[in-house]
């Protein structure tokens, strides 16, 4: 007991205080998804809405041309299928995991 | 005289929600039945409705905790189906990651096991251990348990030479400190002498009931279908399967543990062979008809899909087996002629992973008389109304 | 792939010509298709013969006017999937249990999801479904249709 006892009394905190102090989340953490829209074609025809499995994207029509994804963050559980299916890369996953509100309307994403 | 008693639903002994009906003759069980379906999602029918890309993602949510294989299991049939290659090096980063994930559950096992004969400083313990392992999966995979690794046609994320130092240095932390588990788990007084001679099935039985995984292999069954059906990169790479000839509780805790060790190894092989190349193969949508039989072994036993296709990109049938299943009737048949205070341990011994089934609502309306079934937007009226009419 | 092909030569040695399909797609997996009378025979001659010991699970598919029921067994390491069929209007297959009894979770849970009446089963409760749920109502079936609800 006592060798465990000594080996604790010098040992850094474990727990990290949390908003204050926040731990260094790795490279490529799979986090909210981000649109670019100079690289959308437009006339997919939804290729991330149709392989989504929780069903968070749902398209929205422009016009003739075409139309572009609105992101249900409600829904979403970040499995980057989305960024896998789109043909012309326009959706990556970025590193923002803090992502909590107070009411559901505010998680739809449209970044466009 | 013989006195029966409910366990459950909801009960603070039980990690998920079962039903036990146990007959009792002072302190020892004369008899147990068990009700399931508590945790029924009808996942069967809903991968029917979804094409073979989103099915992914819902076979990975069968189980929390042994979600690679439950994905590595459908890949690798709808490869099969398809005809296709895997790259040899997204065979290896999907066997790293099956290994990965064996870890964190026996290490969580030995946690749920210690918690369960009292002893919380070992679930302490083994729990701030599994944040090695889930750091680890974070930096390979992006997420600390629902990992999403597999693809049709091989896995999607590669491992870069510089994860590597932290990756090696997160295994030898782990094997220091399973090595510490085993003198716990086979010296430990406290332990030893709630888990020994608790739970016994001895080996013919175990074979007779058809038990599968760590819980069979403690009593002696020599079959591990990473072994004997090898599947992945397994083929390469050299590892022992661990049986005890026990029979009881201490036996599945001591093949556990002695699993990690060979989990880590297994992990050091595959980081320094990794052979370089493609990660993934081009798989297409549509999948020609066929049948297939697809096995593996997931941290509790073996795990197998059948999935059969119709031509199109929804699957026509896709049937799970998971392993907890598979061994409850050999610890019903182990629980007869225990005492009481043991249920919580040898019902944890087979590592019981309830989350494959969902329950549907079935209400009155007003007169009391027919049943239909609801949805949850109705259940949520009703639950607005009746504390409406509650308040007054 | 000798495994594979001694069970597929004995099987066919015994049983001959009732036996109305028999393949093996690859390595460790062989399928046989033998009609409904005949199941409990052939099991039997796995289990003294063949060195069966584990049955891995019971599969049912719903194929229209028919009922596909496979099962599938570990036979020296090998999976053989036995199938046979049964039709809509009277799905009646016997138990297997008094030949293994580790069949009788996967009998009761096609029991319950798909309606076949397993007769001769020890223990003819419902599995996952709850108590109440309407009789002659099987999901597993293809008539059965889903709503989905949109949120």
């Amino acid at each position: 007991m006592f060798p465990e006892i000594w080996r604790h009394l010098f040992k850094k905190r474990a727990t990290v205080l949390y908003p204050f102090e926040r731990l260094k989340v790795p490279k490529d953490l799979r986090g909210k998804p981000v649109f670019d829209e100079k690289k959308c074609a437009l006339k997919c025809k939804g290729a991330c809405a149709i392989d989504c499995p929780a069903k968070a994207i749902v398209m929205e029509k422009i016009d003739e041309k075409g139309s572009r994804p609105i992101f249900l963050l409600d829904r979403c559980t970040f499995c980057g299928q989305c960024a896998e299916s789109c043909p012309f890369g326009a959706i990556t996953l970025s590193e923002e995991f803090e992502l909590a509100q107070y009411d559901r309307k505010s998680l739809v994403s449209k970044q466009w | 005289m013989s006195v029966s008693i409910p366990i459950g639903p909801q009960h603070p002994a039980l990690k998920e929600p079962t039903h036990l009906m146990v007959t009792l003759d002072g302190e020892r069980i004369v008899d147990i039945d068990m009700r399931l379906g508590y945790n029924h999602r009808g996942i069967e029918k809903g991968a029917e409705l979804r094409n073979y890309i989103q099915n992914i993602y819902l076979t990975e949510r069968i189980c929390g905790i042994c979600n690679v294989a439950h994905t590595s299991t459908f890949c690798q049939g709808v490869e099969e189906l398809l005809g296709l290659e895997v790259p040899k090096r997204g065979l290896f980063i999907r066997t790293l990651l099956c290994e990965l994930n064996r870890i964190h559950s026996h290490l969580l096992w030995l946690g749920v096991a210690g918690h369960e004969v009292g002893f919380d400083t070992l679930f302490m313990y083994s729990w701030r251990d599994r944040e090695i392992v889930m750091d680890l999966i974070e930096l390979i995979s992006g997420n600390r348990v629902n990992i999403a690794i597999n693809a049709i046609g091989g896995v999607r994320r590669d491992i870069s030479d510089d994860m590597r130092p932290q990756i090696l240095q997160g295994i030898s932390q782990l094997e220091a400190r399973s090595q510490y588990y085993l003198e716990v788990a086979s010296t430990e007084v406290t332990f030893v002498r709630r888990t020994q001679g608790v739970g016994k099935l001895p080996k013919e039985k175990a074979i007779e009931l058809c038990a599968v995984g760590p819980y069979a292999r403690a009593s002696g069954v020599d079959y591990d279908a990473r072994r004997d059906d090898p599947f992945a990169a397994y083929p390469y790479l050299d590892f022992k399967v661990i049986t005890s000839d026990r029979c009881d509780v201490l036996g599945t805790a001591i093949v556990r543990v002695l699993e990690i060790m060979e989990s880590c190894r297994m992990c050091r092989q595959i980081i320094e062979e990794l052979p370089p190349g493609e990660i993934k193969a081009k798989a297409p949508r549509k999948v020609p008809p066929g049948e297939v039989v697809s096995k593996t072994e997931a941290p509790r036993g073996e795990l197998i899909h059948y999935i059969r296709s119709n031509g199109s990109d929804r699957p026509e049938r896709l049937k799970v087996r998971t392993p907890t299943l598979a061994d409850i009737p050999s610890v019903l048949y182990s629980l007869r002629g225990g005492y009481i205070a043991d249920i919580p341990i040898v019902f944890a011994a087979i590592d019981p992973c309830m989350a494959c089934m969902d329950r549907v609502i079935l209400l009155d309306n007003d007169s009391g008389k027919t049943k239909r079934m609801t949805t949850w937007e109705e259940l949520r009226e009703y639950g607005i109304r009746w504390y409406a009419n509650k308040k007054g | 792939m000798s495994a594979e092909n001694d069970i597929q030569d004995r099987l066919k040695g015994v049983f001959g010509e009732q036996i109305s399909e028999l393949k093996t797609t690859r390595e460790r997996r062989v399928f046989v298709k033998v009609p409904l009378p005949l199941v409990k025979e052939v099991i039997n001659y796995l289990k003294q013969n063949l060195g069966m010991t584990h049955i891995t699970t019971i599969t049912a598919i719903d194929v229209g006017d028919e009922i596909e029921v496979l099962y599938h067994f570990l036979c020296r390491g090998v999976t053989l999937s036995l199938r046979t069929s049964v039709p809509k209007a009277n799905p009646v297959i016997d138990t297997i249990t008094p030949i293994i009894p580790g069949a009788i979770l996967y009998e009761r849970e096609i029991q319950d999801l798909l309606g076949l009446k397993v007769k001769g089963h020890p223990d003819p409760r419902r599995l996952v479904l709850p108590e109440d749920w309407p009789e002659g109502v099987y999901p597993l079936r293809k008539d059965y249709k889903v709503k989905v609800e949109e949120s």
